[in-house]
């Protein structure tokens, strides 16, 4: 009786540390949540978040050094060459870094800190439905429980033009028809292409 | 055998009746409060999750109708730009967070003629189960960033 007492008590009795409720407590979530809107936030001021995101290429093999010869030239985000999910390409964090002032500071904050994330963009994939489609930028794996996440919404306008050096001059619908940009118009005759969610994942 | 009248022996049984239901109840408390503890230590899910606050709403907002009026030609084209903005606007934070955003403008409170740059007022009520608030936001062209080289 008295062993079965002790055992049910040593069961029950749990070490609580700053860690028992995730890797990171509950402030340095909070902190590193802020950090990471705060990067957001600043890319976007200069505009330069919506130059990341027009950042497509019609052809990925101009960087891939690929041997195979059925290789495709898939389109993608210009110089991302790292297979994410669904088959498409994402940046590497280095990459990412190279290509986008959103890229530069998360690398440095978090990729150079031994921390992961994810950027991925969320817009509307222009059916009648209300559906919305998402499309990886960096992917470094599923996120754990207790990741945090943060968001910005940036505006496309019709009169835009694809950001990388080979799209010049191709509208954002263009390319969306004819290079497989993932990123569809909101469908009307507004100014207004999409408004697309830049949502960043740390842990 | 135990008589009427207390003998020493009796005394000794008390104490150590007392001292086992003391014990117990100690073992008790320190089970519960551990509990307790354990319960608050974990994460509350949602909280660290919300992916957005009220002044980045903002800041979108004023990014998003500033580039907008750069665009437009006169009020009323200016008007409806807004409006499908909003519209686009509020169906995709409504997606993405717990928070609901509307966005309200209307031609009269458009001005994009005259030498002054273009400016749109813009009432932007912000509802999440925490904070709720409602601005009006005064957004000329100066909000929409200058399109550089990357």
């Amino acid at each position: 009786m008295v062993i079965l007492l002790a055992v049910l008590f040593a069961l029950q009795s749990v070490i609580i540390m700053p860690t028992t409720s995730g890797t990171a407590d509950r402030t340095a979530q909070a902190q590193i949540q802020e950090e990471t809107r705060d990067a957001l936030g600043i890319a976007a001021r200069e505009g330069a978040l919506s130059e990341t995101i027009r950042n497509w290429d019609s052809a990925s093999d101009a960087w891939i050094d690929d041997e195979r010869d059925d290789a495709e030239d898939e389109p993608a985000f210009y110089r991302a060459d790292q297979p994410g999910p669904d088959e498409s390409l994402t940046y590497e964090t280095a990459a990412f870094a190279n290509q986008s002032s959103l890229g530069a500071i998360l690398e440095s904050r978090f990729a150079a800190q031994g921390w992961n994330y994810n950027v991925e963009l969320v817009a509307a994939d222009g059916t009648d439905d209300g559906a919305f489609e998402t499309t990886p930028l960096v992917y470094q794996g599923s996120a754990p429980p207790d990741a945090v996440t943060a968001s910005y919404v940036v505006t496309l306008y019709e009169d835009e033009e694809l950001t990388s050096p080979d799209g010049d001059e191709i509208a954002l619908e263009d390319a969306h028809r004819d290079h497989a940009y993932p990123i569809a118009s909101a469908g009307d005759d507004s100014p207004v292409y999409a408004v697309v969610e830049v949502r960043a994942t740390v842990w | 055998m135990v008589d009427a009248e207390p003998t020493s022996r009796d005394r000794g049984q008390l104490v150590i009746i007392g001292a086992l239901a003391l014990a117990f109840i100690v073992l008790g408390i320190v089970v519960v409060f551990n509990g307790i503890l354990y319960t608050e230590g974990l994460p509350s899910g949602t909280t660290s999750q919300s992916a957005t606050t009220a002044e980045t709403t903002d800041a979108e907002i004023e990014q998003g109708v500033g580039c907008v009026l750069v665009r437009a030609d006169n009020e009323s084209d200016a008007a409806e730009s807004i409006a499908a903005f909003g519209e686009s606007y509020e169906e995709m934070r409504s997606q993405s967070t717990a928070a609901v955003v509307t966005v309200e403008s209307g031609p009269e409170r458009v001005s994009v003629s005259g030498s002054e740059s273009a400016n749109a007022m813009v009432t932007v009520a912000y509802d999440s189960h925490d904070v709720t608030h409602e601005t009006n936001l005064s957004v000329d062209e100066s909000h929409c960033p200058e399109v550089g080289d990357p």
